[in-house]
């Protein structure tokens, strides 16, 4: 319980010193973080789990070049960002070639798996909003993110992403009236819906 | 603070990234603009919204598989190795050209050796065309004591 309140740094020290075990307290702190941010942006739940575990391994290796200052979270969430980035990007290879070689994709991407775990609203509720994080700029997306469900500060987003904090604060200001617009739209859509089945 | 900058730094005001004068400025101003409250309370409602997303956890064995992961998966030792091979290739083609060159033209090529007298300089420099030099200009520094 005691390594439960060690700093990241003190962990790290120590799995560098050999003791691997201690990584575990590290994948604790941070797997649900990860695989929330990555389930977000690629809106599946499979893969984030997959990629989460890719990250941490990936972590595990570059543990040696981490500069302790008491920043891993960042440090994390850099590897977590671009390892996202990159399967976000094959996906759309695999889409892009897919379609020139006339095949159908086999996989339909940013498709969330039906939840056995939760209601069925919610659920709905849930897909509603992760559809909608999808339709933003990717760019757009991951500052929202980091910044509504992983609560970092501006400057803790500009030390994962390089992005300067007026741009920070663009990207998010735009994602938010982005939203605001789609989701207008939605509910005026499916108000006309409704309209027209009475009719 | 006129609401064309409010509306700008709603945002910021909402993610608490504003210092205390500009928070308060911004308050002043939503308690006199319906127009930008309304904005406000849409970027309340938003955000509540958003944060209503059920938080995935992690599968039941993600660490065991992890830490399982690490015991057997073979560590990164030789980072440098796969840059090493580029240069390695590299240089082999650099060395393979330079070897094909030779056996074509039976040596080396050399690059043309500079003039080292004045005389032979104003003679390169007339022959391309960079300076207009009389035959007499060229006869007076014509001789082994006038060197560069």
């Amino acid at each position: 319980m005691a390594n439960e309140l060690l700093s990241d740094d003190e962990i790290i020290t120590s799995v560098l010193e050999g003791r691997t075990r201690d990584f575990e307290i590290l994948i604790h702190r941070y797997s649900g973080k990860i695989i929330n941010f990555i389930n977000s942006m690629t809106a599946d739940r499979d893969e984030a789990q997959s990629i989460a575990q890719d990250v941490f391994f990936k972590i595990y290796q570059n543990l040696p070049y981490y500069k302790k200052q008491n920043n891993f979270s960042a440090f994390v969430f850099k590897i977590a960002k671009n390892m996202t980035l990159n399967w976000l990007n094959r996906q759309k290879r695999t889409v892009f070639f897919s379609r020139l070689l006339g095949r159908e994709f086999n996989q339909v991407p940013f498709i969330q798996a039906p939840t056995h775990t939760v209601d069925q609203e919610q659920s709905e509720r849930d897909e509603k909003i992760i559809q909608n994080l999808r339709y933003l700029p990717e760019e757009q997306r991951i500052a929202l993110i980091l910044k509504i469900y992983l609560e970092f500060s501006y400057k803790q987003i500009r030390e994962i992403s390089g992005w300067s904090i007026p741009k920070i604060e663009t990207l998010i200001s735009r994602a938010k009236s982005r939203l605001k617009k789609n989701i207008n739209l939605q509910e005026k859509n499916s108000g006309f819906v409704l309209k027209a089945r009475k009719k | 603070m006129n609401c064309k900058k409010v509306i700008l730094r709603l945002s910021a005001y909402q993610d608490g990234e504003l210092s205390l004068p500009q928070s308060r400025e911004l308050e002043r101003h939503l308690e006199n603009c319906a127009a930008c409250q309304s904005e406000w309370e849409a970027c309340k409602d938003l955000v509540g919204n958003l944060c209503r997303l059920t938080p995935l956890a992690p599968a039941p064995d993600f660490s065991s598989r992890i830490m399982a992961g690490l015991r057997t998966r073979p560590e990164k030792k030789f980072r440098l190795l796969p840059s090493l091979a580029y240069t390695l290739a590299c240089l082999m083609i650099f060395i393979s050209g330079f070897l094909l060159e030779i056996s074509a033209n039976g040596q080396p090529a050399t690059a043309a050796q500079p003039p080292t007298t004045f005389s032979a300089v104003l003679a390169e420099s007339r022959e391309l065309g960079l300076l207009a030099v009389h035959d007499s200009t060229l006869e007076l520094f014509s001789g082994d004591d006038h060197e560069k």
